[in-house]
């Protein structure tokens, strides 16, 4: 059983990469769960017992995890202490609306340092950049539309994190970015889209 | 102004006995106070926190998300990357002090990144990273903050 944990409330693109994930492990049970609606502690426990593999899937806030997943780790630290065993690799995929993937660094590693801490293998990391990109894919840029560029970029590497987890491999981290927008591209149609946005809201609301 | 922000006790935070002065901004769990208000005029941040896995705990984590929310979603170019626009004019240093009894090498070389990192985000003019092993030693805190 691979088993998901994900933050909703923050971001709802998590979502998005558990289906794009789910979608390589077809002949694997599948269990999600809400960090920030746990209504059963117990559940998850048994979830965490007889899971092979546990993916998280983040994004990430002011270089680091949020608040609420930090807690959730401490709980899960707390649990390992009191005789919780969790036999299965811990696998994450980490995701920031800025351009570059490499800005989920230190949050990969404090996940490291958790899996230390509660003695869980660590399995692999995968950091995505540019998370927001969906928001222009849809406009032309210089001529091309960006949707042909954009999707294949975390598309191969969501498969391959789907490989090791599903092998239960260890691996390196992978991090990216998009591929065929530069930065100053991606930052200024993205600045572009959110005036054009904020313009047309100031707009109906007059 | 200095804002203080920390997740310790309450009986631990007298303890230090810290001398601020009028302006200054203390911002606990138990006064719940919001960080956005004060830090249009804030000359120096000093967070205090738990080191959790080589980051900042819970509390202060949260503080510095709800920061965040009023940065705007506009994005800009810093040091080669890119970050969300910072609008705020004033320029103030910043203090990571973390604590914990079994911080590991890889934790702290983590939470000295962060804080530097964090640093950067928040365009701090600087920081300074300390680490306390006891809670006791956070008294070293008044020598670097001048209270």
């Amino acid at each position: 059983m691979i088993l998901f944990f994900y933050n909703a409330a923050l971001h709802n693109s998590s979502s998005m990469y558990i289906n794009k994930l789910s979608r390589y492990l077809t002949n694997e049970e599948i269990k999600t769960v809400d960090i920030d609606n746990i209504d059963d502690w117990n559940t998850v426990l048994r979830y965490l017992e007889e899971a092979s593999a546990i993916v998280l899937v983040s994004n990430v806030v002011m270089n680091s995890l949020s608040a609420h997943v930090i807690s959730f780790l401490e709980k899960i630290e707390d649990a390992v202490r009191c005789g919780e065993s969790i036999p299965g690799r811990f696998y994450a995929l980490l995701y920031t609306d800025l351009y570059e993937g490499e800005q989920t660094i230190l949050a990969m590693g404090i996940l490291k340092n958790f899996c230390l801490r509660a003695n869980i293998l660590w399995g692999r990391g995968l950091g995505i950049g540019g998370s927001r990109i969906d928001r222009i894919s849809q406009r032309l840029f210089f001529g091309r539309r960006l949707i042909d560029l954009n999707m294949e970029y975390f598309e191969i590497s969501i498969r391959e994190q789907a490989v090791h987890i599903r092998e239960h491999m260890y691996g390196v981290e992978d991090y990216i970015c998009p591929v065929g927008v530069t930065r100053s591209g991606y930052m200024r149609r993205l600045n572009h889209e959110i005036r054009k946005k904020h313009r047309v809201n100031v707009a109906q609301n007059l | 102004m200095k804002v203080f922000v920390h997740d310790l006790d309450r009986d631990i935070w007298r303890r230090l006995n810290l001398r601020l002065d009028v302006p200054d901004i203390v911002i606990d769990s138990d006064n719940g106070r919001d960080i956005n208000e004060y830090m249009c005029e804030c000359s120096q941040l000093v967070l205090i926190s738990r080191c959790v896995y080589g980051g900042f705990s819970p509390f202060i984590q949260g503080v510095l998300e709800k920061y965040r929310a009023c940065f705007g979603p506009l994005l800009e170019l810093r040091h080669g990357q890119t970050h969300y626009e910072v609008r705020r004019k004033n320029i103030f240093g910043m203090i990571c002090c973390f604590y914990g009894e079994d911080i590991t090498p890889e934790e702290e070389e983590a939470a000295r990144i962060l804080s530097v990192s964090s640093g950067i985000s928040l365009r701090a003019r600087g920081v300074k990273i300390l680490f306390c092993d006891k809670i006791e030693k956070l008294k070293l805190l008044k020598g670097e903050c001048g209270v």
